[in-house]
């Protein structure tokens, strides 16, 4: 029994397990992958931060919520933005070795901000940030169950009392008793391509907030990332754009820049594009095209990071916030999952040291063995596969950069029949010692789940906002400004309005 | 393209056990993108490693046609002979299922003694300069390609590796801490920094560039500067060191047996280690029995020492 359990080990989930460890809390973190091999590693953006001062802070708010068309959460906007160089300053102190101007933390000024407010490492800001809070989170005594499946929120008298979950090399379920539970699983990826997805990037924590009935919130907003390396999935940093790279022919240039600076500024940048594509960006342009890069939305969280589920918090990509609204800005992204990070660990802490709660049932682990048993002895691979390809192509087509409700419809027709067909299919073999089959059946899933609540909220906004764009209905619409959620009752999406929060 | 993937399954890497799978692929797709095309639509108990798929993660490293590197940094066109790509566990790392190998004993038990974060020790501005350095070493993803390729865990597994030391490195450099000598003592204990036979393996299978064998001398470097030469349990590197620099100092070059003696803890204790390795050496004509003798030159070779002592100094004071 832990007082806060963390499902996902990157940023945002690390940065939750370092602040409920540091409230006192005793934390476990269940990944999929090594902490530090999470895909918060390759998020080459830097971090929006201001020095503290505050007409930083509010030329920052004002370009998130220029951004956000009118559905940011205004209080966790200003919150933040004003925790924002607190922030940076606490994780250089942690051993973060951001670039600096002489002594002070130099900040670059990304395409379409107002002024120069982002810290960075190099083009390896995820990276340090991982390794750092990595680091951190093993010096506060955090336990990790790594490579651990979670399956399922387990929900005792409607709160959240722990996680089912596995680990691979067994696939031996196990309930994970906990006082409060941090959701910090990422994005949804994998439901689209193109797409900038890491092979884990599966919407679990989403799914399995929906399916416990928490309400998602903010699941049409869908943001492509323009300058994706072509047939690849590495976003080039938008710190290119800052420091002399250049729009030219099919492509994205450093040619402009001068090269000795622009090898120590890109290192990795270079060295990846070069080994994915060929291609030396010194002398030559990456081809580039849009692909699928993150969600907006997700489990609808409170600035504490709580869900309408009790006991339940979340975090990062997964977590609807409210900080981004209808379009996201570079820069934002990494500030908000160590922001509402730190948030939920410190929040989820407080309340699971106070639970006095006696280990639940076993109902959850029950069911999510027969489960687990029912797709180990099904058929499987190819034809999940073939499933998955299918959902990322339509999701792409239908719930992409352009939507009209006859396209969603649909798609949420072929969504529920593709669950019906996903359920006759399995694992597709039958062993238990790290059944790849079964974690892709169990992908296929949530992906499918997921999908299906970006679908019901995208074809409820009937108008253009912010990344969400209805060919249909092309004009923004003031008095559709509230935000849109989805619970799931009765087996399908239900939306629901929220008012405004912005004003 | 029509590949045949051959994936190791059982045996070892010089008797391997492999499964044969045919897959249409397309030529430019990644090698592991491919694998994991493979696992996901013939068969999913293949048990390989991998994530970001962009060369981040450090996951995926495998043998792929004898070759060891990240397998989503190499496509499948440029990498298979024949229309075969085959695919093997990584040397020297134990194996936990097919080609998975035991990345927890092989790396992460080693870094993880090196990751106590940095201690602040307090306000002083810290130039961009002198962090440079930590953000190079902060590009390591801990892929194990250092440590794969390391001479030493080869015949050792214990040894800490160059992925660990380069962290240790990280930590040692980084201007903001302040606990650098608790550190590089830390680092010098056995199977620490001064087990490295600086082979130059490690910088040689860097898929970043990032110089692990160098970066290991630059921390003997500071560990010396700093007054460490041995962790609090293991003597013999200093012995080793200081006996080394000293034969060099008076004779203008390395004498041997008194080094490997010095090394063990002087004549009687090293005299008894070194025994039967002294005769099989003699007896093979790599040893002599002559008196070692000081070099021509020996003087400019120790006027060179006195330089260093005396830029050294001052440096050795403030520590």
């Amino acid at each position: 029994m832990h007082d806060v359990l963390v499902v996902g080990g990157g940023i945002a989930g690390l940065r939750a397990a370092v602040a409920a460890a540091a409230a006192g809390a005793s934390v476990c973190i269940v990944t999929q992958s090594h902490p530090a091999r999470s895909f918060s590693v390759g998020v080459q953006d830097g971090l929006n931060a201001g020095n503290g001062a505050a007409e930083g802070r509010q030329s920052h708010a004002a370009d998130t919520l220029a951004a956000g068309c009118g559905l940011n959460d205004a209080a966790v906007v200003e919150a933040y933005c004003r925790e924002a160089a607190d922030l940076v300053a606490e994780l250089d102190r942690m051993g973060v070795p951001f670039n600096r101007q002489g002594t002070t933390i130099d900040r670059a000024q990304l395409p379409g901000a107002a002024e120069a407010r982002t810290a960075y490492v190099d083009d390896t800001t995820g990276l340090a940030l991982t390794q750092t809070l990595y680091e951190q989170a093993i010096g506060a005594g955090v336990e990790m169950r790594i490579e651990w499946v979670a399956t399922s929120l387990v929900v005792e008298s409607g709160r959240c009392a722990g996680v089912v979950a596995f680990d691979m090399a067994t696939a031996q379920l196990r309930t994970l008793p906990a006082g409060a539970v941090v959701l910090a699983t990422g994005g949804a990826r994998r439901a689209y391509d193109p797409s900038t997805a890491s092979l884990q990037c599966s919407g679990s924590g989403v799914a399995m907030a929906y399916r416990a009935g928490a309400s998602l919130v903010d699941m049409e907003f869908v943001q492509y990332y323009p300058a994706v390396l072509a047939g690849r999935k590495l976003a080039l940093t938008p710190l290119l754009w800052a420091r002399g790279a250049s729009d030219g022919d099919g492509g994205v240039t450093l040619s402009g820049a001068a090269p000795a600076e622009a090898q120590a500024r890109f290192p990795d940048t270079l060295h990846r594009v070069k080994a994915l594509s060929g291609v030396d960006m010194l002398t030559d342009a990456a081809p580039v095209a849009p692909a699928m890069a993150r969600l907006l939305g997700g489990v609808a969280v409170d600035l504490d990071g709580a869900a309408s589920l009790p006991g339940l918090y979340a975090a990062g990509e997964c977590a609807g916030s409210g900080f981004h609204g209808a379009q996201g800005i570079d820069g934002n992204f990494l500030l908000a999952s160590v922001a509402s990070g730190r948030r939920a660990g410190t929040s989820a802490a407080r309340e699971g040291k106070s639970r006095q709660a006696a280990a639940p049932g076993d109902e959850t682990l029950l069911r999510e063995e027969a489960a687990v048993a029912g797709a180990l002895s099904r058929p499987g691979g190819a034809p999940v596969a073939a499933l998955r390809s299918e959902l990322a192509a339509l999701m792409h087509a239908s719930a992409g950069p352009s939507r009209t409700a006859d396209g969603l419809a649909a798609a949420g027709e072929r969504i529920r029949a593709m669950r019906e067909e996903a359920a006759q299919l399995g694992a597709g073999v039958g062993g238990r010692d790290y059944n790849f089959g079964l974690v892709q059946y169990l992908e296929l899933g949530w992906l499918l789940d997921a999908s299906e609540a970006i679908v019901a909220a995208a074809l409820e906004r009937a108008e253009s906002r912010g990344v969400h764009v209805r060919a249909d209905c092309p004009e923004t619409d003031a008095a559709q400004a509230g935000r849109i959620t989805v619970a799931r009752s009765d087996g399908g999406p239900q939306t629901g309005r929220q008012a405004a929060a912005s004003a | 393209m029509k590949i045949t993937f051959k994936f190791q399954r059982a045996g070892t890497r010089a008797q391997p056990v492999y499964s044969d799978y045919e897959m249409d692929v397309d030529p430019d797709s990644t090698v592991f993108d491919a694998l994991v095309q493979l696992r996901e639509t013939q068969d999913g108990s293949l048990a390989f490693r991998g994530n970001c798929g962009t060369g981040f993660c450090g996951d995926c490293t495998l043998s792929v046609n004898g070759a060891q590197k990240p397998s989503c940094l190499c496509t499948v066109g440029d990498t298979q002979k024949n229309d075969v790509i085959t695919v093997q566990p990584v040397r020297y790392a134990p194996v936990t299922k097919d080609v998975m190998w035991d990345v927890k004993r092989f790396i992460w038990d080693k870094v993880d003694l090196f990751s106590r974060g940095v201690v602040p020790n307090g306000e002083r501005p810290v130039t961009d300069e002198e962090l440079q350095p930590v953000r190079k070493a902060m590009r390591c993803t801990n892929c194990g390609l250092c440590d794969e390729g390391c001479t030493v865990i080869d015949v050792n597994l214990d040894f800490y590796g160059p992925a660990a030391l380069t962290k240790l490195y990280r930590f040692a450099l980084d201007p903001r801490d302040s606990i650098t000598k608790e550190r590089l003592i830390e680092g010098s204990e056995r199977n620490g920094m001064w087990d490295c036979v600086h082979c130059w393996e490690a910088t040689e299978h860097c898929p970043f560039g990032l110089e692990p064998t160098h970066l290991i001398m630059e921390t003997r470097d500071m560990a010396v500067s700093y007054g460490v030469k041995s962790g609090r349990t293991n003597r013999s590197a200093e012995r080793h060191y200081d006996s080394f620099a000293k034969s060099v100092e008076r004779s203008g070059w390395l004498d041997e047996r008194a080094v490997a003696l010095a090394s063990y803890g002087g004549l009687v204790r090293g005299g008894v280690k070194m025994l039967p390795l002294g005769i099989r050496a003699l007896r093979k004509g790599k040893a002599t029995l002559k008196p070692h003798h000081r070099r021509p030159g020996a003087d400019q070779i120790k006027r060179i020492f006195e330089r260093y002592y005396r830029a050294t100094a001052s440096r050795r004071k403030e520590n």
